[in-house]
Protein backbone atom coordinates (compact mmCIF):
# COMPACT_ATOMS: atom_id res chain seq x y z
CA UNK A 1 0.00 0.00 0.00
CA UNK A 2 2.71 2.34 1.38
CA UNK A 3 4.61 1.62 -2.03
CA UNK A 4 2.04 2.75 -4.38
CA UNK A 5 1.19 5.44 -2.58
CA UNK A 6 5.08 6.12 -3.12
CA UNK A 7 5.31 5.31 -6.62
CA UNK A 8 2.04 7.76 -7.08
CA UNK A 9 4.04 10.90 -5.37
CA UNK A 10 6.96 9.81 -6.50
CA UNK A 11 7.27 13.58 -7.75
CA UNK A 12 6.74 14.98 -5.23
CA UNK A 13 8.78 13.18 -2.73
CA UNK A 14 12.00 13.82 -5.40
CA UNK A 15 11.09 18.00 -4.92
CA UNK A 16 11.07 17.01 -0.92
CA UNK A 17 7.36 17.74 -0.22
CA UNK A 18 6.19 15.99 2.06
CA UNK A 19 3.96 13.15 1.91
CA UNK A 20 1.70 11.33 4.02
CA UNK A 21 -0.17 8.51 4.04
CA UNK A 22 -2.90 10.21 4.67
CA UNK A 23 -2.71 12.20 1.58
CA UNK A 24 -2.24 9.71 -0.36
CA UNK A 25 -5.35 7.88 0.69
CA UNK A 26 -7.52 11.17 0.53
CA UNK A 27 -6.62 11.43 -3.01
CA UNK A 28 -7.97 7.90 -3.78
CA UNK A 29 -11.45 8.90 -2.18
CA UNK A 30 -11.19 12.19 -4.11
CA UNK A 31 -10.56 9.91 -7.58
CA UNK A 32 -13.89 7.63 -6.61
CA UNK A 33 -16.01 11.33 -5.88
CA UNK A 34 -14.40 12.50 -9.24
CA UNK A 35 -16.20 9.51 -11.19
CA UNK A 36 -19.30 9.85 -9.07
CA UNK A 37 -19.68 13.24 -10.56
CA UNK A 38 -19.06 12.00 -13.97
CA UNK A 39 -21.59 9.56 -13.43
CA UNK A 40 -23.92 12.53 -12.13
CA UNK A 41 -23.63 14.91 -14.53
CA UNK A 42 -23.29 12.58 -17.29
CA UNK A 43 -26.47 11.19 -16.06
CA UNK A 44 -28.17 14.60 -16.02
CA UNK A 45 -26.94 15.51 -19.30
CA UNK A 46 -28.50 12.46 -20.85
CA UNK A 47 -31.60 12.70 -19.06
CA UNK A 48 -32.26 16.50 -20.89
CA UNK A 49 -31.12 14.81 -24.11
CA UNK A 50 -33.74 11.69 -23.82
CA UNK A 51 -36.34 14.52 -23.35
CA UNK A 52 -34.80 16.50 -25.96
CA UNK A 53 -35.08 13.80 -29.03
CA UNK A 54 -38.38 12.36 -27.20
CA UNK A 55 -40.10 15.89 -28.00
CA UNK B 1 -36.07 26.39 15.92
CA UNK B 2 -35.64 25.93 12.28
CA UNK B 3 -35.06 29.73 11.61
CA UNK B 4 -32.54 29.50 14.58
CA UNK B 5 -30.57 26.96 12.91
CA UNK B 6 -31.02 28.63 9.39
CA UNK B 7 -29.45 31.91 10.77
CA UNK B 8 -26.45 29.54 13.20
CA UNK B 9 -25.94 28.43 9.49
CA UNK B 10 -25.69 31.75 7.72
CA UNK B 11 -23.27 33.23 10.62
CA UNK B 12 -20.83 30.03 10.19
CA UNK B 13 -20.65 30.67 6.51
CA UNK B 14 -20.27 34.59 6.33
CA UNK B 15 -17.39 33.77 9.13
CA UNK B 16 -15.72 31.08 6.51
CA UNK B 17 -13.16 32.04 4.11
CA UNK B 18 -13.71 32.15 0.31
CA UNK B 19 -12.32 28.97 -0.32
CA UNK B 20 -14.47 26.91 1.75
CA UNK B 21 -17.31 29.29 1.15
CA UNK B 22 -16.92 27.62 -2.51
CA UNK B 23 -16.51 24.75 -1.65
CA UNK B 24 -19.69 24.53 0.46
CA UNK B 25 -21.48 26.23 -2.58
CA UNK B 26 -19.94 23.22 -4.75
CA UNK B 27 -20.93 20.42 -2.79
CA UNK B 28 -24.31 21.75 -1.91
CA UNK B 29 -25.33 22.12 -5.90
CA UNK B 30 -23.87 18.38 -6.58
CA UNK B 31 -25.82 16.95 -3.50
CA UNK B 32 -28.40 19.10 -5.04
CA UNK B 33 -28.29 18.37 -8.49
CA UNK B 34 -30.98 15.44 -8.80
CA UNK B 35 -33.68 18.02 -6.93
CA UNK B 36 -32.45 21.48 -8.95
CA UNK B 37 -32.88 19.41 -12.38
CA UNK B 38 -36.31 18.29 -11.26
CA UNK B 39 -37.53 22.11 -10.29
CA UNK B 40 -36.10 23.52 -13.63
CA UNK B 41 -38.03 20.60 -15.58
CA UNK B 42 -41.16 21.44 -13.74
CA UNK B 43 -41.40 25.30 -14.29
CA UNK B 44 -39.70 24.48 -18.11
CA UNK B 45 -42.98 22.23 -18.30
CA UNK B 46 -44.83 24.91 -16.73
CA UNK B 47 -44.06 27.04 -19.14
CA UNK B 48 -44.34 25.06 -22.39
CA UNK B 49 -47.91 23.31 -21.10
CA UNK B 50 -49.64 25.83 -18.75
CA UNK B 51 -52.45 23.60 -17.58
CA UNK B 52 -49.88 21.26 -15.90
CA UNK B 53 -49.93 23.27 -12.68
CA UNK B 54 -53.45 24.15 -12.98
CA UNK B 55 -55.82 23.29 -9.52
CA UNK B 56 -57.19 20.12 -10.98
CA UNK B 57 -54.12 18.72 -12.37
CA UNK B 58 -51.82 19.33 -9.09
CA UNK B 59 -54.76 17.32 -7.11
CA UNK B 60 -54.29 15.03 -9.49
CA UNK B 61 -50.80 14.58 -8.91
CA UNK B 62 -51.19 15.10 -5.09
CA UNK B 63 -53.65 11.76 -5.34
CA UNK B 64 -51.13 9.59 -6.92
CA UNK B 65 -48.77 10.63 -5.13
CA UNK B 66 -50.94 9.58 -2.16
CA UNK B 67 -51.57 6.41 -3.56
CA UNK B 68 -47.74 5.74 -3.93
CA UNK B 69 -46.99 6.93 -0.58
CA UNK B 70 -47.75 4.22 2.07
CA UNK B 71 -45.33 1.74 -0.01
CA UNK B 72 -42.75 4.25 -0.45
CA UNK B 73 -42.62 4.32 3.43
CA UNK B 74 -42.38 0.99 4.20
CA UNK B 75 -39.66 0.75 1.13
CA UNK B 76 -37.80 3.39 2.81
CA UNK B 77 -37.94 1.61 6.57
CA UNK B 78 -36.00 -1.36 4.60
CA UNK B 79 -33.66 0.72 2.70
CA UNK B 80 -32.34 2.34 6.27
CA UNK B 81 -31.71 -1.13 7.31
CA UNK B 82 -29.30 -1.20 5.11
CA UNK B 83 -31.20 -3.38 2.32
CA UNK B 84 -34.31 -3.24 -0.05
CA UNK B 85 -37.70 -4.46 -0.41
CA UNK B 86 -38.63 -6.30 -4.04
CA UNK B 87 -41.62 -8.08 -3.01
CA UNK B 88 -43.67 -5.00 -2.51
CA UNK B 89 -45.51 -4.63 -5.41
CA UNK B 90 -46.52 -8.07 -5.49
CA UNK B 91 -47.94 -7.45 -1.79
CA UNK B 92 -49.69 -4.76 -3.42
CA UNK B 93 -50.95 -6.77 -6.14
CA UNK B 94 -52.26 -9.71 -4.17
CA UNK B 95 -54.04 -7.44 -1.30
CA UNK B 96 -55.40 -5.39 -3.74
CA UNK B 97 -56.95 -8.42 -5.88
CA UNK B 98 -58.14 -9.92 -2.18
CA UNK B 99 -59.83 -7.00 -0.95
CA UNK B 100 -61.50 -6.50 -4.68
CA UNK B 101 -62.99 -9.72 -4.36
CA UNK B 102 -64.64 -9.67 -1.23
CA UNK B 103 -66.03 -6.55 -1.57
CA UNK B 104 -67.35 -6.98 -5.35
CA UNK B 105 -71.03 -5.41 -5.50
CA UNK B 106 -73.68 -8.25 -4.57
CA UNK B 107 -75.52 -8.23 -7.43
CA UNK B 108 -72.69 -8.02 -9.83
CA UNK B 109 -73.29 -10.97 -12.28
CA UNK B 110 -69.12 -11.43 -12.93
CA UNK B 111 -68.93 -12.45 -9.06
CA UNK B 112 -65.97 -14.23 -7.88
CA UNK B 113 -67.52 -16.04 -5.30
CA UNK B 114 -71.43 -15.58 -6.41
CA UNK B 115 -72.23 -17.19 -2.97
CA UNK B 116 -70.54 -15.12 -1.13
CA UNK B 117 -72.77 -12.76 1.38
CA UNK B 118 -71.29 -9.03 1.68
CA UNK B 119 -68.72 -8.99 4.29
CA UNK B 120 -68.09 -5.86 6.35
CA UNK B 121 -65.08 -3.46 4.96
CA UNK B 122 -63.47 -3.33 8.19
CA UNK B 123 -63.27 -7.48 8.43
CA UNK B 124 -61.76 -7.06 4.67
CA UNK B 125 -59.36 -4.23 5.51
CA UNK B 126 -57.81 -5.73 8.98
CA UNK B 127 -57.78 -9.33 7.11
CA UNK B 128 -55.41 -7.78 4.04
CA UNK B 129 -53.35 -5.73 6.95
CA UNK B 130 -52.69 -8.89 8.60
CA UNK B 131 -51.98 -11.14 5.62
CA UNK B 132 -49.21 -8.14 4.32
CA UNK B 133 -47.77 -8.48 7.67
CA UNK B 134 -47.43 -12.24 7.81
CA UNK B 135 -45.80 -11.90 4.39
CA UNK B 136 -43.79 -9.15 5.34
CA UNK B 137 -42.80 -10.97 8.73
CA UNK B 138 -41.76 -13.95 6.83
CA UNK B 139 -39.18 -11.24 4.84
CA UNK B 140 -38.29 -10.00 8.43
CA UNK B 141 -37.52 -13.30 9.79
CA UNK B 142 -35.63 -14.78 7.07
CA UNK B 143 -33.19 -11.83 7.23
CA UNK B 144 -32.53 -11.53 10.63
CA UNK B 145 -32.46 -15.04 11.72
CA UNK B 146 -30.75 -16.50 8.71
CA UNK B 147 -28.64 -13.49 7.80
CA UNK B 148 -30.02 -13.86 4.19
CA UNK B 149 -29.77 -10.44 1.79
CA UNK B 150 -32.97 -8.21 1.87
CA UNK B 151 -32.68 -8.75 -1.95
CA UNK B 152 -32.41 -12.49 -1.96
CA UNK B 153 -35.04 -12.88 0.57
CA UNK B 154 -37.78 -10.75 -0.90
CA UNK B 155 -37.47 -11.84 -4.81
CA UNK B 156 -38.05 -14.77 -4.01
CA UNK B 157 -41.00 -13.57 -1.91
CA UNK B 158 -41.80 -11.56 -5.27
CA UNK B 159 -42.25 -14.34 -6.80
CA UNK B 160 -44.41 -16.78 -4.66
CA UNK B 161 -46.50 -14.07 -4.23
CA UNK B 162 -47.22 -13.83 -7.74
CA UNK B 163 -47.79 -17.54 -8.05
CA UNK B 164 -50.34 -16.77 -5.51
CA UNK B 165 -51.79 -14.35 -7.10
CA UNK B 166 -52.56 -16.41 -10.22
CA UNK B 167 -53.80 -19.11 -8.44
CA UNK B 168 -56.38 -16.90 -6.31
CA UNK B 169 -57.73 -15.44 -9.11
CA UNK B 170 -58.18 -19.41 -10.85
CA UNK B 171 -60.62 -19.43 -7.76
CA UNK B 172 -64.48 -19.51 -7.99
CA UNK B 173 -66.52 -18.34 -11.22
CA UNK B 174 -63.75 -15.65 -12.36
CA UNK B 175 -61.02 -18.00 -14.41
CA UNK B 176 -58.23 -15.76 -13.99
CA UNK B 177 -60.00 -12.98 -15.62
CA UNK B 178 -59.57 -9.53 -14.01
CA UNK B 179 -61.46 -8.71 -10.64
CA UNK B 180 -64.21 -5.47 -10.94
CA UNK B 181 -67.77 -4.41 -9.97
CA UNK B 182 -66.96 -3.53 -6.76
CA UNK B 183 -69.33 -2.22 -4.15
CA UNK B 184 -70.54 0.75 -4.09
CA UNK B 185 -69.66 1.29 -0.48
CA UNK B 186 -65.90 0.20 -0.99
CA UNK B 187 -65.05 2.68 -4.00
CA UNK B 188 -66.75 5.52 -1.90
CA UNK B 189 -65.23 5.14 0.96
CA UNK B 190 -62.06 5.52 -1.28
CA UNK B 191 -62.47 7.46 -3.95
CA UNK B 192 -65.30 9.42 -2.52
CA UNK B 193 -64.33 13.39 -1.10
CA UNK B 194 -65.23 14.85 1.98
CA UNK B 195 -64.32 17.77 0.75
CA UNK B 196 -63.29 20.33 -2.44
CA UNK B 197 -60.63 22.53 -3.40
CA UNK B 198 -61.89 25.03 -5.25
CA UNK B 199 -64.93 23.00 -6.79
CA UNK B 200 -62.55 19.49 -7.60
CA UNK B 201 -63.22 16.86 -5.34
CA UNK B 202 -60.01 15.70 -3.03
CA UNK B 203 -60.46 11.67 -2.84
CA UNK B 204 -60.49 10.56 0.78
CA UNK B 205 -57.34 8.13 -0.03
CA UNK B 206 -55.46 11.45 0.18
CA UNK B 207 -56.44 12.40 3.98
CA UNK B 208 -55.17 8.67 4.79
CA UNK B 209 -52.28 9.02 3.23
CA UNK B 210 -51.60 12.12 5.15
CA UNK B 211 -52.96 10.35 8.59
CA UNK B 212 -50.80 8.11 7.62
CA UNK B 213 -48.20 9.81 6.68
CA UNK B 214 -47.99 11.44 10.29
CA UNK B 215 -48.46 8.21 12.54
CA UNK B 216 -45.25 6.84 10.70
CA UNK B 217 -43.31 10.24 11.69
CA UNK B 218 -43.92 9.48 15.18
CA UNK B 219 -43.18 6.21 14.80
CA UNK B 220 -39.54 6.86 12.52
CA UNK B 221 -39.05 9.64 15.39
CA UNK B 222 -40.82 9.12 19.17
CA UNK B 223 -40.86 5.31 19.22
CA UNK B 224 -37.95 3.61 20.66
CA UNK B 225 -38.57 1.52 17.71
CA UNK B 226 -37.77 3.90 15.70
CA UNK B 227 -34.84 5.21 17.46
CA UNK B 228 -33.87 1.23 17.59
CA UNK B 229 -33.97 1.19 13.63
CA UNK B 230 -31.69 3.65 12.79
CA UNK B 231 -29.16 2.40 15.21
CA UNK B 232 -29.29 -0.99 13.63
CA UNK B 233 -29.37 0.66 9.75
CA UNK B 234 -25.94 2.86 11.07
CA UNK B 235 -24.28 -0.07 12.76
CA UNK B 236 -25.32 -3.32 13.65
CA UNK B 237 -22.90 -4.64 15.74
CA UNK B 238 -22.82 -1.31 17.49
CA UNK B 239 -26.83 -1.19 18.07
CA UNK B 240 -26.39 -5.06 19.35
CA UNK B 241 -23.84 -4.32 22.10
CA UNK B 242 -26.06 -1.18 22.98
CA UNK B 243 -28.64 -3.61 24.10
CA UNK B 244 -31.09 -3.54 21.06
CA UNK B 245 -32.78 -6.59 19.78
CA UNK B 246 -31.38 -6.70 16.32
CA UNK B 247 -33.59 -9.52 14.91
CA UNK B 248 -36.29 -7.73 16.28
CA UNK B 249 -36.29 -5.00 15.10
CA UNK B 250 -35.48 -5.94 11.67
CA UNK B 251 -38.62 -8.06 11.59
CA UNK B 252 -40.52 -5.74 13.16
CA UNK B 253 -39.58 -3.22 10.59
CA UNK B 254 -40.23 -5.85 7.57
CA UNK B 255 -43.67 -6.57 9.12
CA UNK B 256 -44.79 -2.76 9.37
CA UNK B 257 -43.76 -2.80 5.71
CA UNK B 258 -45.61 -5.55 4.65
CA UNK B 259 -48.81 -3.96 6.85
CA UNK B 260 -48.03 -0.95 4.59
CA UNK B 261 -48.01 -2.54 1.31
CA UNK B 262 -51.54 -4.33 2.19
CA UNK B 263 -52.80 -0.51 2.78
CA UNK B 264 -51.42 0.49 -0.73
CA UNK B 265 -52.62 -2.37 -1.99
CA UNK B 266 -56.52 -1.87 -0.31
CA UNK B 267 -56.26 1.52 -1.58
CA UNK B 268 -55.14 0.53 -5.21
CA UNK B 269 -58.36 -2.43 -5.43
CA UNK B 270 -60.52 1.10 -5.51
CA UNK B 271 -58.77 3.08 -6.94
CA UNK B 272 -57.98 0.86 -9.91
CA UNK B 273 -61.55 -0.73 -10.45
CA UNK B 274 -60.42 -3.49 -12.17
CA UNK B 275 -57.59 -5.93 -10.89
CA UNK B 276 -55.76 -8.57 -12.10
CA UNK B 277 -52.32 -10.38 -11.80
CA UNK B 278 -50.94 -7.20 -13.42
CA UNK B 279 -52.14 -4.51 -10.62
CA UNK B 280 -48.89 -3.62 -8.25
CA UNK B 281 -46.42 -4.77 -11.22
CA UNK B 282 -43.26 -2.69 -10.55
CA UNK B 283 -44.32 -1.03 -8.06
CA UNK B 284 -41.54 -1.32 -6.05
CA UNK B 285 -39.08 0.18 -7.95
CA UNK B 286 -41.06 3.64 -8.58
CA UNK B 287 -41.06 3.71 -4.30
CA UNK B 288 -37.20 2.68 -4.10
CA UNK B 289 -36.26 5.25 -6.87
CA UNK B 290 -38.88 8.00 -4.48
CA UNK B 291 -36.92 7.34 -1.27
CA UNK B 292 -33.31 7.60 -2.86
CA UNK B 293 -34.26 11.23 -4.11
CA UNK B 294 -35.60 11.69 -0.75
CA UNK B 295 -32.51 11.07 0.86
CA UNK B 296 -33.13 7.63 2.08
CA UNK B 297 -29.12 6.46 2.20
CA UNK B 298 -28.52 3.06 0.99
CA UNK B 299 -25.61 3.19 2.93
CA UNK B 300 -28.32 2.77 6.07
CA UNK B 301 -29.28 5.12 9.19
CA UNK B 302 -30.03 7.36 6.85
CA UNK B 303 -33.65 9.24 6.17
CA UNK B 304 -36.50 10.97 7.02
CA UNK B 305 -40.33 11.66 6.44
CA UNK B 306 -40.22 14.60 4.73
CA UNK B 307 -37.92 13.19 2.38
CA UNK B 308 -39.78 10.48 1.24
CA UNK B 309 -42.98 12.46 0.62
CA UNK B 310 -41.07 15.03 -1.10
CA UNK B 311 -39.16 12.13 -3.22
CA UNK B 312 -42.49 10.42 -4.20
CA UNK B 313 -44.84 14.11 -5.08
CA UNK B 314 -41.00 14.74 -7.12
CA UNK B 315 -41.45 11.71 -8.74
CA UNK B 316 -45.11 11.52 -9.62
CA UNK B 317 -44.49 15.54 -10.55
CA UNK B 318 -42.21 14.53 -13.33
CA UNK B 319 -43.87 12.04 -14.79
CA UNK B 320 -46.96 13.61 -15.10
CA UNK B 321 -45.05 16.62 -16.39
CA UNK B 322 -43.67 14.12 -19.19
CA UNK B 323 -46.67 13.08 -19.84
CA UNK B 324 -47.91 16.55 -20.66
CA UNK B 325 -44.97 17.05 -23.50
CA UNK B 326 -45.98 14.13 -24.61
CA UNK B 327 -42.95 12.08 -24.09
CA UNK B 328 -43.48 8.04 -25.07
CA UNK B 329 -43.71 5.55 -22.22
CA UNK B 330 -41.18 3.83 -23.20
CA UNK B 331 -38.50 6.95 -22.58
CA UNK B 332 -40.02 7.22 -19.68
CA UNK B 333 -38.84 3.98 -18.47
CA UNK B 334 -35.49 4.89 -19.33
CA UNK B 335 -35.91 8.69 -17.58
CA UNK B 336 -36.53 6.42 -14.20
CA UNK B 337 -33.73 4.62 -14.53
CA UNK B 338 -31.17 7.07 -15.17
CA UNK B 339 -32.74 8.96 -12.01
CA UNK B 340 -32.05 6.14 -10.17
CA UNK B 341 -28.71 6.09 -11.14
CA UNK B 342 -28.02 9.48 -10.87
CA UNK B 343 -29.84 9.51 -7.52
CA UNK B 344 -27.60 6.28 -6.38
CA UNK B 345 -24.33 8.40 -7.51
CA UNK B 346 -25.79 11.15 -5.83
CA UNK B 347 -26.27 9.23 -2.33
CA UNK B 348 -22.86 7.30 -2.85
CA UNK B 349 -20.51 10.72 -3.11
CA UNK B 350 -22.66 12.12 -0.27
CA UNK B 351 -21.15 8.90 2.00
CA UNK B 352 -17.46 9.18 0.13
CA UNK B 353 -17.15 13.12 1.41
CA UNK B 354 -18.19 12.51 4.33
CA UNK B 355 -15.91 9.21 4.75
Amino acid sequence: MEKVIVEEHKENIENKEPVTKIQGLYDRVNISVKALDRIIFGGLALIVFMIIISL
Amino acid sequence: MVFKNLKFRINEFKEMDSKDRNRLIKETLINNSLLIFMLIAIIYIQIQRPQFLSRESIINIVSLSASAMPLALGVAGAIILTGTDLSAGRIVGLTACISASLLQAVDYSNKMFPDLPAIPIIVVFLLVIALGALIGFVNGFCVSKFSLHPFIVTLATQLMVYGVILMYLMNGDNNGQSISGLSSGFTELIKGSLFRIGGTPVPNYVLMAIVLTAVMWVVWNKTSFGKNMFAVGSNPEAANVSGVNVALTITLVFTLAGALYAFSGFIEAARIGSNSANTGLNYELDAIAACVIGGVSFVGGIGKIRGVVLGVVLLKLIFVGLNFLSVSVNMIYIIKGLIILVACAIDMRKYLVRK
